[in-house]
């Protein structure tokens, strides 16, 4: 036969009950300390479940979808919703993300980017997809070799920015120029590039710009692989025979207008993946017992 | 306290109920103003309270998930659509239309001075009714007499004007270029006029149209349809021109009965507002200025062939990230392939467009541009050209949830140049190489195009 103890009440009616509860078949059954009700069993929650709140104000009842999340001890759950992507077939998503600055390792700015001499010049352009960093001869900027990884059996599209300021070391008495080529290689295979002129006119000096390059890879397939930028002092224009810096300053007199710091280049890789949906990354760091 | 607690010594509670189903059942809600254990395990920040189903109470736990929580009004990546091209577009030499009168003008409001500048006076024919004489452009009607104002010369006292004969017994149309009204409305023509009279002799206008290259006269509605008296000053009329075609013609019927010669000058053809034309000609120098939510057939914009994207949209509360960049590549003198550049520029635009995807193409609207110009590499041999990037980032807020096609387009502003080179003979590409002109040291690869569009939504967590 069953102890049944009933706490019914009426609308208007409360129990107040002393500071700490237990429910338990158990005589010996003991309350742990810090806690108001203990059940030594199942609870039944017919309605909803109010998390926080106090004696004047209800707390939150959440919304649909949202789960019930721990803030730790002392402190009640709360109700929040999981960033879980709608995934869509044969639609990218972004799956990593990574941008980061050009740093040398000795820790010296002046040793950050690159500087190109005026001589010993060949234009070797044009560049084909997939040429070969040692083909190209183009010099590699040390601190923005980075790896990554393409989880995906699937479609893949690999998203590389690359961003520099380019300065030559022009005196603003004459027009001066110079052409040079920026690659971004895939595990040494040229991925994107591009051929631009910096110029000055007769009134300016140590002129620089903002160089951005944007790489677009469809072709890789699962592994892993290693981004570069290089670089490639291509013609001197106008009889230009000073250095030309990319993500450097190289302007005589030094920090005019421009410092190493300035210069700095930075590259972010951004691989979006078409989810494998069969086999993709398990959400949850444990695995559910099979009922 | 320790003391100040009850064991409630039973198997099973209810609170509200009569028949608990467990060891506690609450028919109604409760409230955690603290902490909640399962099995003595109040969770650690962030971890998630799962079931495991009809388990005991320690597979009933506090777990963590690899996936990151959200806030209510927070924007979140969804998707992502790239692509790129290597095709682009090629914009060669310009060279503007000749005109021809045996187009139609299509364009409105239309003038004719009768001056050797308007180019459509040699549009203007004769058509004999009666007799030989044929209508001329003359100053005034030919007859000496008669101070400012008066048809002794050309309306606005200079110039020239139609002039008809003095002859008796001739009568002959003459007929005016030819009109597509169709795009105008309510179309009206203007005109001055005068005719003098000569003692008892008084020559006469009428005024015709037709819709047909060749099909028959009717008069418009003038009450009285001729004019029959004797106009020594210069007299404006107004009349609206009736069933309006894509080949419309009028006629300006002088019948002379031995007086002055009929005049008329300054004829104008419009409509309620004025009709434009666009110069659909991808390689036209176009430096209007655009807006945003243009429509792509406004300009001579030329779409790059492979960057279009199929974009869907759920939510409208949104923030649509675009950016776009390519080579570009240009060579403003045609001239030696080994002599040097000089100082100029081509200035160009560049800007996406948007469509719903099965709306047809010409309903693409621009939803972010930037002009940008490329400057000629001074020094450098013009057949190396001149090469440069352009990048274009934009982001659009709210744009209405619905499936949709993005594409980028440009056009060529303007070109300017110290050296040699023209309209004519520069050439400039965008996304691809200049074709042939010389050795290069470029090519398409090189040159090549990307579009990205990220599509970021509102976090909305819907429903209590």
């Amino acid at each position: 036969m069953k102890n049944l103890f009933h706490l019914s009440f009426l609308i208007g009616t409360f129990i107040n009950l002393p500071a700490q509860v237990a429910i338990s078949s158990n005589p010996a059954y003991t309350v742990p300390a810090g806690v108001d009700l203990s059940v030594d069993g199942s609870i039944t929650v017919r309605d909803k479940i109010y998390a926080g709140g106090d004696g004047t104000t209800l707390g939150n009842p959440g919304k649909a979808g949202q789960v019930l999340v721990s803030q730790g001890p002392e402190l009640p759950p709360k109700w929040r919703t999981l960033n879980i992507p709608n995934i869509e077939e044969n639609a990218f998503y972004l799956i990593y993300n990574e941008p980061f600055t050009d740093y040398s390792a000795d820790g010296s700015e002046t040793n950050e980017g690159l500087s190109f001499a005026a001589t010993g010049l060949t234009d070797n352009a044009p560049y084909n997809y997939d040429a070969t960093l040692t083909n190209t001869g183009f010099t590699t900027i040390n601190g923005l070799t980075k790896s990554f990884t393409v989880n995906t059996t699937n479609a893949s599209q690999v998203y590389i920015t690359f961003e520099a300021v380019a300065q030559i070391n022009n005196t603003g008495t004459v027009w001066h120029g110079t052409d040079y080529a920026c690659g971004i290689f895939v595990d040494d295979k040229l991925k994107s590039v591009r051929r631009v002129t910096l110029q000055a006119p007769t009134d300016a000096g140590g002129v620089f710009m903002t160089y951005t390059q944007i790489a677009l890879v469809g072709d890789l397939g699962q592994g892993t692989y290693t981004a570069k930028v290089g670089c490639k002092r291509l013609l001197n224009l106008s009889g230009y025979n000073s250095n030309l810096g990319i993500a450097r300053q190289v302007y005589t007199p030094v920090n005019t207008n421009l410092n190493n710091f300035m210069a700095k280049s930075s590259l972010k890789i951004e691989v979006y993946e078409i989810p494998n949906m069969d086999n993709g990354t398990n959400v949850l760091d444990f695995v559910p017992p099979t009922p | 306290m320790a003391l100040m607690y009850a064991i409630l010594s039973s198997a099973q509670v209810g609170i509200n109920t009569q028949t608990p189903q467990t060891t506690l059942d609450v028919n109604g809600s409760i409230q955690l103003r603290n902490e909640l254990q399962v099995d003595g395990n109040p969770g650690t920040a962030g971890q998630i309270y799962f079931s495991q189903g009809n388990n005991p109470a320690d597979l009933n736990d506090w777990k963590n998930v690899n996936v990151p929580f959200l806030e209510d009004g927070q924007y979140q990546l969804v998707n992502t659509y790239a692509v790129k091209d290597q095709v682009g577009i090629d914009f060669t030499g310009y060279t503007a239309p000749t005109f021809s009168c045996s187009n139609p003008i299509k364009e409105f409001p239309f003038t004719e001075t009768f001056e050797t500048s308007n180019q459509t006076h040699t549009c203007w024919t004769n058509q004999r009714v009666t007799g030989t004489s044929d209508w001329s452009q003359a100053a005034g009607d030919g007859y000496n007499s008669g101070g400012s104002g008066t048809v002794r010369y050309a309306h606005g006292g200079s110039g020239l004007n139609a002039r008809f004969v003095t002859t008796n017994n001739r009568t002959t149309k003459y007929i005016s270029p030819t009109f597509d009204l169709t795009n105008v409305s309510n179309p009206k023509l203007s005109f001055w006029y005068g005719q003098r009279a000569n003692g008892g002799n008084q020559n006469q206008l009428k005024i015709y149209y037709r819709t047909t290259t060749g099909g028959a006269w009717s008069q418009v509605g003038l009450t009285p349809n001729s004019f029959t008296e004797n106009i020594s000053n210069w007299t404006q009329v107004t009349v609206d021109l009736p069933n309006k075609s894509a080949t419309y013609q009028i006629a300006f019927e002088g019948i002379s009965s031995g007086g002055r010669a009929n005049v008329f000058d300054d004829v104008e053809v419009y409509g309620d507002s004025p009709v434009v034309v666009p110069i659909t000609d991808k390689n036209y120098y176009n430096s209007a200025l655009s807006t945003l939510n243009e429509l792509i057939t406004a300009k001579n914009w030329t779409i790059i062939p492979g960057l279009d994207l199929d974009i869907k949209i759920n939510d409208s509360h949104n923030k649509i990230s675009m950016i776009f960049q390519t080579g570009v590549e240009s060579r403003t003198n045609p001239g030696n392939n080994t002599s040097a550049q000089t100082e100029g520029n081509i200035r160009y635009m560049c800007g996406i467009f948007r469509k719903l995807k099965t709306a047809p193409d010409n309903s693409a609207i621009l939803v972010a541009l930037r002009g940008d110009q490329i400057n000629n590499a001074v020094g450098k041999e013009n057949q190396l050209k001149a090469q440069s990037i352009y990048t274009l980032t934009y982001t659009v807020q709210d744009v209405p949830a619905e499936e949709y096609t993005f594409s980028v387009a440009c056009r060529r502003l303007s070109l300017n140049l110290t050296g040699t080179g023209s309209e004519a003979t520069s050439l400039l590409s965008i996304g691809n190489a200049v074709n042939g002109s010389g050795t290069g040291k470029t090519n398409d690869f090189m040159l090549n195009s990307v579009l990205k569009v990220d599509v970021i939504e509102l976090v909305t967590v819907t429903g209590l």
